[in-house]
């Protein structure tokens, strides 16, 4: 087992915080959201479009063979990012559940294309129309997605 | 000290002196977060694209607080925290970290428990959660551990003591069961004097 030195480390953020003056937290937070309201529409059209994407490349009428992990991965990965002005609709929550299953086909190296296309008509689901759901119908689906995307076929 | 108490309306930030590198290959994700952490008053603000980018920052400024994303091509996040705590100079060797992760994979489980990052948060980020880390990591004095294999904040967050059965590895490592009372009950006289402090010549 190797040696472990423990040591204090000055905490610089707290000297440069503990400095007198600054605003209340609940103005930060407010200028915060403010500030990137900017981005709101520009974001939408990249969630849209990775949508877009996303069902020409991996949608029941793609070309499916040959189709990789890493390429779908990393396309809803790109949804992730900008997914906070939609988070009320659960698509975020979705797009996650379809990270989860990517990974876990990826680690088993076989598609499961009923559980990809799942995923993909939830996503659509709640972009189009999540905001319009009633919460517990909006849970429901996401509940759903995650049972999928957790499920382990017995056949592995 | 809990996250959830960390932030209360009438908290005061104070953070434009505050330098603040911010790390993101995606533009759109790097602008939103960059935008956050001006709206919280920081006006020095380093925005990298790459971990080549950051390496730079980290070289030429001295750094309060590192935000970075943790999908990346590589290397990734978790190799740029890595990186810093094991061959950055000080003090940006030991600047609090705060990786933002969309997913985190089965496979990279292990690594971004031993990246040495002070928090790992989930996206979408809203500012509220952001700025209740801050605040926590403003606040926290854990001690940092360097070790074969991991350099960074101690990881155990909560003193609870060894897991029920072990003895712990800690040499203040306290047994899990509380034992037998020992001497006599303290007086109410005594107690009270706790709670007042005399003032003394020496």
């Amino acid at each position: 087992m190797s040696v472990a030195r423990t040591f204090h480390v000055p905490n610089r953020l707290g000297a440069v915080m503990r400095r007198p003056g600054g605003i209340r937290a609940s103005e930060a937070i407010e200028r915060a959201e403010t500030g990137v309201e900017q981005f709101r529409e520009e974001c939408l059209k990249t969630i849209g479009e990775v949508m877009v994407e996303l069902d020409a490349r991996f949608g029941p009428n793609a070309e499916r063979e040959g189709a990789d992990f890493e390429a779908l991965y990393t396309l809803v990965l790109k949804l992730i990012d900008v997914s906070g002005f939609v988070s009320h609709t659960g698509l975020d929550r979705a797009a996650i559940s379809m990270c989860t299953l990517v990974d876990t086909m990826s680690e088993r190296g076989r598609w499961r294309w009923p559980a990809v296309d799942v995923h993909l008509d939830a996503m659509r689901l709640l972009w189009t129309q999540g905001e319009t759901l009633s919460e517990g119908e909006r849970e429901a689906v996401i509940e759903g997605l995650y049972k999928v995307s957790k499920h382990k076929p017995a056949s592995e | 000290m809990s996250l959830a108490s960390a932030l209360q309306s009438a908290t005061r930030i104070q953070l434009d002196q505050a330098s603040v590198l911010v790390l993101d290959d995606n533009g759109q994700s790097l602008d939103i977060l960059c935008q956050v952490v001006y709206g919280f008053g920081v006006r020095n603000v380093h925005r990298a694209e790459s971990v080549e980018q950051a390496k730079e920052h980290v070289a030429s400024q001295t750094l309060d607080l590192i935000l970075s994303d943790v999908q990346m091509p590589e290397p990734d996040g978790y190799d740029f925290v890595h990186w810093l705590r094991r061959e950055a100079k000080e003090p940006n060797r030991f600047a609090p970290v705060i990786l933002i992760t969309g997913h985190t994979r089965q496979s990279q489980v292990l690594k971004a428990r031993d990246s040495g990052a002070t928090f790992t948060v989930a996206k979408p980020l809203t500012p509220k959660v952001l700025l209740e880390r801050i605040i926590w990591i403003a606040r926290e004095d854990r001690m940092f551990i360097e070790c074969d294999t991991y350099m960074g904040p101690d990881r155990r967050f909560k003193f609870e003591g060894p897991p029920p059965g072990t003895e712990g590895r800690r040499h203040d490592d306290l047994p899990p069961e509380v034992g037998d009372a020992f001497g006599a009950n303290l007086s109410q006289d005594e107690i009270n004097s706790f709670m007042k402090p005399a003032k003394v010549s020496i």
